[in-house]
């Protein structure tokens, strides 16, 4: 192409909690093989990869987790062990952007109620601002020649 | 190519059965003046140049900004049509094509928080499955209720925990 094409997309924040506190959460769905299902995301630009809790494995299809490799970080809840499933079909904004990034099954993140949408193949595609001034919206922006 | 509602098509915007597809994709009831568009394919029969179906184009990406589900097509088709357009074309023209921001509403989400308050009463710290703005299904665990809407049916149903204490809250 020879200009860049992008379009953009607002989300308001999720805003159930008793506090009022906003977190950035937008419904993200998730697609491996023949399994898809929608589920509540935090973005996170602190995280190097998208997570959900070791549940969600099962809901993608893996029925047995340990087949997946293992490995071991550290986040803010001290250090954790993860398994890796790449290739997931992650679907943002109604099926207007489709990424497929990997995903970690992370132990700590057991029956958590949201995933987080960390950078790896999300944010090197896409740019995403919170434009806190404007009101609770989070901007995101997808250079198509990129895509 | 280009995609509705998530169905991929080719698209020769140089052959006028490939500008009657088009057509055919708006001749969904819509709420905004896609209708005079589809007028538009319906009375000249086809899209003579590129020029006039820039000048459609255009007028959908204006009008289509509040409609759910559309925008995508549009925005496929507008940059299928930005590739396809003349090098000599003048970036006015080319501006012209680029989207203005859009509020992208989940709707089951959107319902979702409207009425947490009832929620919270109904299911109090279980997970519940939401299709089409109302509760499919619900229970004590995430993969519970996903299998149950999938038995029900439910391609991809959203998932969330309707929680007393607020998010994150243990």
């Amino acid at each position: 192409m020879s200009y860049t094409f992008i379009f953009t997309h607002n989300f308001f924040y999720s805003s159930v909690d008793d506090d009022d506190e906003l977190k950035p959460i937008i419904p993200i769905s998730f697609k491996y093989q023949q399994y898809e299902y929608s589920y509540p995301m935090l973005i996170d630009s602190g995280s190097k990869v998208s997570s959900l809790g070791p549940e969600h494995a099962k809901a993608l299809g893996i029925e047995d987790i340990t087949v997946l490799p293992e490995r071991h970080g550290f986040g803010i809840g001290g250090p954790t062990r993860y398994r890796v499933l790449e290739g997931v079909t992650i679907i943002i904004a109604e099926k207007e952007i489709e990424i497929t990034a990997p995903i970690h099954f992370v132990e700590n993140m057991q029956g958590l109620e949201f995933g987080v949408l960390g950078r790896k193949g999300i944010f090197n595609v896409l740019r995403i601002a919170f434009r806190e001034h404007e009101g609770p919206y989070i901007f995101m922006a997808l250079d198509s020649h990129i895509a | 190519m280009c995609a509705y509602y998530g169905k991929p098509m080719n698209i020769d915007f140089n052959n006028p059965a490939g500008l009657e597809t088009i057509g055919s994709w708006y001749s969904a009831p819509l709420p905004f003046d896609a209708k005079d568009a589809q007028y538009s394919l319906e009375e000249k029969g086809k899209i003579a140049t590129k020029e006039q179906l820039y000048e459609l184009c255009k007028r959908l990406l204006d009008n289509a900004l509040a409609v759910d589900n559309v925008v995508f097509s549009v925005l496929d088709w507008a940059q299928t049509l930005s590739d396809n357009f003349s090098k000599t074309d003048n970036q006015q023209d080319r501006e012209a094509v680029s989207m203005k921001p859009k509020i992208v509403i989940n709707k089951d989400f959107e319902w979702f928080q409207k009425n947490y308050s009832i929620l919270k009463n109904d299911f109090p710290n279980q997970w519940v499955a939401i299709v089409e703005q109302k509760v499919v299904c619900h229970g004590d665990t995430f993969i519970d209720v996903l299998s149950d809407a999938r038995k029900q049916g439910y391609k991809r149903p959203f998932i969330t925990k309707v929680l007393t204490k607020g998010w994150g809250q243990k």
